[in-house]
């Protein structure tokens, strides 16, 4: 396992099975000029919430809010139960997202300036989440390569939870990530 | 300071959320959001590439954003309020060492009926020199 120092942070089932290295089966990244508007792809991988996930989530971004942790005290709430820190689809996108078509978000070299998140209704524990993508836009400014895409988070009712425009700053040619990935892979 | 919709007053500024960020911050939220991407978690690759934050990791965005995001979950959950809608625009890369402050300011005030009535959040996070790593709005719903 790449980057074992990591094993310490732990928590949760999914996080132990989870591949790190992203290095791996690199050419089935997708580049910059290789990406056609519209392209569509359901993530085969899916996330069942599990109250473990929720709680790990809230410690990997140091809020202790008690709806996030505590069952008994969010049963107590007008949420009615625990409830998922908004920015944990960031955990369920990443965790969907294999090799293969629409996974930008992985490429060594790629990084991220901004997004668009509309947020329908919290996760809960119980919610089995199915990814959708969908890329919508890709642009050069200032020699830097952009990519805008559309995720949907739907849960196992059709229930749409959460839909967002992540923007990335991609690698542009196969060239140019053999760059970042060669590098990685010389250690 | 109220937090029913009529309460609410334009100006309003929500309560600071203060984070340090350090590698051992920034490899806990690789574990806690599966983003294993070389960029924030290994300096030796790092040190190697031309990309943002000089020889520096850099911290995740969506860590930044998520500090930001609390601001908002910390004044408006506990009431029950929905955060319908988070956009932000990354500045400076946040890197080990740094100290980032996140708050928000109410700016607007949808009157869409009850239950639908919603306020707008400018929302920032600075660094520990006062500059802004990150600034974005929120749109929350409250009761």
């Amino acid at each position: 396992m790449k980057y074992q120092h990591l094993d310490r942070w732990v928590t949760t089932s999914k996080q132990k099975d989870f591949e790190r290295n992203f290095f791996l089966n690199a050419e089935q990244y997708e580049v910059w000029d290789e990406v056609k508007i519209g392209e569509e792809y359901e993530a085969r991988r899916k996330f069942e919430v599990k109250a473990e996930d929720i709680k790990a989530f809230s410690q990997a971004v140091m809020d202790p809010n008690p709806l996030f942790n505590d069952e008994e005290y969010a049963k107590k709430t007008p949420w009615g139960g625990l409830i998922a820190h908004p920015l944990f689809f960031t955990a369920i996108g990443f965790f969907c997202t294999d090799l293969g078509h629409c996974n930008w978000i992985r490429t060594p070299g790629a990084f991220n300036p901004g997004q668009l998140n509309l947020i329908y209704e919290p996760f809960r524990v119980g919610d089995i989440i199915t990814l959708k993508l969908k890329s919508t836009d890709k642009w050069i400014k200032r020699g830097k390569h952009y990519l805008q895409y559309q995720q949907d988070f739907i849960n196992q009712y059709g229930t749409l939870k959460v839909r967002r425009w992540p923007t990335l700053i991609v690698p542009p040619t196969r060239a140019e990530m053999r760059k970042y990935i060669a590098a990685g892979m010389e250690k | 300071m109220g937090l029913s919709f009529d309460e609410v007053e334009l100006g309003t500024r929500l309560p600071d959320v203060v984070r340090q960020v350090t590698q051992d911050v920034i490899d806990r939220f690789a574990v806690g959001s599966f983003d294993y991407n070389p960029i924030h978690i290994d300096p030796e690759w790092k040190r190697k590439m031309d990309l943002p934050g000089g020889k520096s990791t850099i911290a995740h965005g969506q860590m930044t954003m998520s500090f930001m995001a609390s601001v908002l979950t910390d004044w408006a959950y506990p009431v029950a309020g929905k955060i319908t809608k988070i956009e932000a625009k990354y500045i400076k890369p946040v890197l080990p060492g740094d100290i980032i402050t996140c708050g928000g300011t109410v700016t607007e005030k949808h009157f869409h009926g009850q239950g639908k009535n919603f306020v707008v959040v400018e929302i920032f996070a600075q660094n520990q020199n006062g500059e802004k790593v990150a600034v974005g709005e929120a749109e929350v719903i409250l009761r």
